[in-house]
């Protein structure tokens, strides 16, 4: 009982998590052939699934489709990153002081119901239509939604904890690295993990309007040239970029916060 | 050290405390006169909800008197004191933290511990307080009863001349806080700081204490002083001796006036 052991892999339940998950995944498989082989729907509004390996085939070899996802994904991530280093601090401190709370909090909830789209002429007047541009969607949309969530991580801190470090002699700026920082960690983390969720949607809204690289400019190309098969094959590729994001974030969350995943 | 058995440890005058409410106010403890002395066990005694809680937080720093004077060690009370370790009616240990690092947290802020034994001595006190084992295992892997043995060493670590300690037990079930009680008596038996150990259990308080400070229903005041003659160390025997069991029928009518107090004023609104 002295060290905690890491508990091995339960390979059986791995592998019937991987196939429950499976589940809906083969079901919509199911209807998209059903539709095209029973029901006939044209291939312009559904192309054949079977098309599918061979399309994405032909979009990274001769669309090069990996240098508008390693565009995109730069974007996300310089867009996102900003906007969490900006956000934390500020997030954290209005969770922490009630009176920056009252001062930032109306202003962050009045930008947050602005519909990201909206910025996206303005952008496009400042930073033109390059990276910067599309970064600064990215940042706008998270940003804002990034300092309420923080904020909230922030103020769900039980007082007392504060209360119990202060009387083990820890003066107030302590309190800040180390209770309300670790005690919100997990919180924070989470938030990060369902903003960048988000970031991938604005970016896709950013790069169907006045882009010349990217997913969504792919995706706005291929619908021009009434490229079908490429549409879905794209979204296809957004799909699981998403996934593989949402698994590292819960991995990294597991490893970062062995302290949560450890209770009983 | 010079003898100090006749020391004040915690000194309280004419204290008041109120808090602001939704109507007007509530008023939480009034004409509050107490000496802790030093070096005593003593026990505040009071009905749930009378406002044990507030003073123990005022005396701690941690809450500010509406009026009166509170000296700790005949100083006044401006905020949390190195002398005073505190162990809360909730468990307050962090659970980021592992049970050493726990017990380490305060050793920060007590220049009497160079860095590197900060460790090698939460492991020394995780020792005395049974958790020997449990060092490296973090918060909420443990039971109630060893989360309040980790409270208790970290508040302990630092060697604070005063202890307060807040309904401690009072969430875990009667075996394990029987268990407890014997176990912090045993600790407090090797160096006897001055304990203020607050209560609503009756038992607890004679097992416990040299002396019982008894509150009325909210505003809590001190009604009742009494010693606890029992001899020391305690031991679970006494608990079935007459003196033991003619001292909780004696409180326990005291109590049961001030309890029915609180009730007709809750009916009454
Ligand atoms: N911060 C506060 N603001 C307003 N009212 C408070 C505050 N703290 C305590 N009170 C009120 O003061 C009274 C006494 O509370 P306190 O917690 O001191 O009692 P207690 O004897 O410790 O109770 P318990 O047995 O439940 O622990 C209660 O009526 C409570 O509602
Ligand atoms: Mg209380």
């Amino acid at each position: 009982m002295a060290e905690q052991k890491r508990k091995p892999v339960n390979w059986q339940l791995v592998a019937r998590n991987v196939l429950l998950g499976a589940i809906p995944f083969l079901v919509l498989a199911g209807a998209w052939i059903c539709a095209v082989h029973v029901y006939h729907v044209k291939p312009i509004f559904l192309p054949p699934l079977e098309k599918l390996p061979q399309t994405l085939v032909e979009m990274f070899v001769e669309d090069k489709i990996h240098k508008d996802i390693l565009v995109s994904v730069f974007r996300v991530l310089a867009g996102f990153l900003l906007a969490v280093i900006l956000a934390t601090p500020l997030g954290m401190l209005m969770g922490y002081n009630k009176h920056a709370s009252q001062t930032f909090a109306p202003f962050m909830g009045f930008i947050r119901y602005l519909p990201v789209p909206v910025f996206v002429p303005l952008t496009l007047l400042w930073f033109g239509s390059g990276d910067p541009q599309k970064m600064s969607i990215i940042f706008l949309g998270a940003f804002f939604q990034l300092v309420l969530m923080i904020e909230d991580a922030a103020k769900n801190v039980p007082p007392e904890y504060y209360e119990a470090a202060r009387m083990l002699g820890a003066p107030r700026y302590d309190l800040v690295l180390r209770v309300l920082l670790p005690a919100s960690a997990p919180q924070i983390f989470d938030s990060y993990r369902i903003c960048i969720g988000w970031a991938w949607t604005y970016l896709v809204v950013a790069e169907l309007v006045g882009a010349s690289n990217g997913i969504g400019y792919f995706i706005l190309r291929a619908q021009r040239y009434l490229l079908v098969p490429k549409i879905f094959a794209a979204m296809l590729i957004i799909g699981i970029l998403g996934l593989l994001t949402d698994l590292l974030f819960i991995m990294l969350s597991r490893l970062l916060f062995r302290w949560k995943t450890h209770s009983r | 050290m010079p003898n100090r058995a006749s020391a004040i440890a915690v000194r309280i005058r004419a204290l008041e405390k109120t808090f602001p409410a939704a109507r007007g106010s509530v008023a939480a403890l009034t004409r509050i006169n107490a000496d802790f002395a030093e070096g005593q066990f003593c026990v505040i005694l009071g009905p749930s909800g009378c406002g044990k809680s507030t003073l123990i937080r005022i005396i701690a720093g941690l809450e500010r008197p509406s009026s009166g004077k509170v000296l700790v060690l005949d100083e006044p009370v401006s905020g949390p004191n190195p002398h005073c370790g505190m162990v809360f009616q909730a468990y307050t240990s962090f659970p980021w933290l592992t049970v050493e690092r726990n017990i380490a947290f305060g050793l920060k802020y007590s220049r009497k511990y160079a860095k590197r034994e900060h460790l090698s001595r939460a492991r020394e006190y995780a020792d005395k307080v049974g958790l020997g084992e449990f060092t490296r295992s973090y918060i909420n892997r443990l039971s109630g009863g060893m989360k309040q043995r980790v409270a208790l060493a970290s508040a302990l670590v630092t060697e604070p001349r005063i202890l307060l300690m807040d309904e401690p037990f009072g969430a875990l079930d009667s075996q394990t806080r029987i268990l407890m009680q014997e176990h912090l008596l045993e600790l407090w038996e090797t160096n006897k700081m001055t304990v203020l150990f607050v209560t609503h259990d009756i038992e607890e308080a004679i097992f416990l204490a040299d002396r019982i400070f008894i509150c009325s229903a909210r505003p809590a005041r001190i009604i009742h002083e009494m010693n606890v003659d029992l001899e020391r160390p305690r031991t679970t025997a006494m608990r079935n001796r007459a003196e033991f069991i003619l001292l909780r029928h004696h409180i326990f009518h005291l109590l049961r006036d001030e309890t029915y107090k609180r009730l007709i004023e809750e009916r009454n609104g």
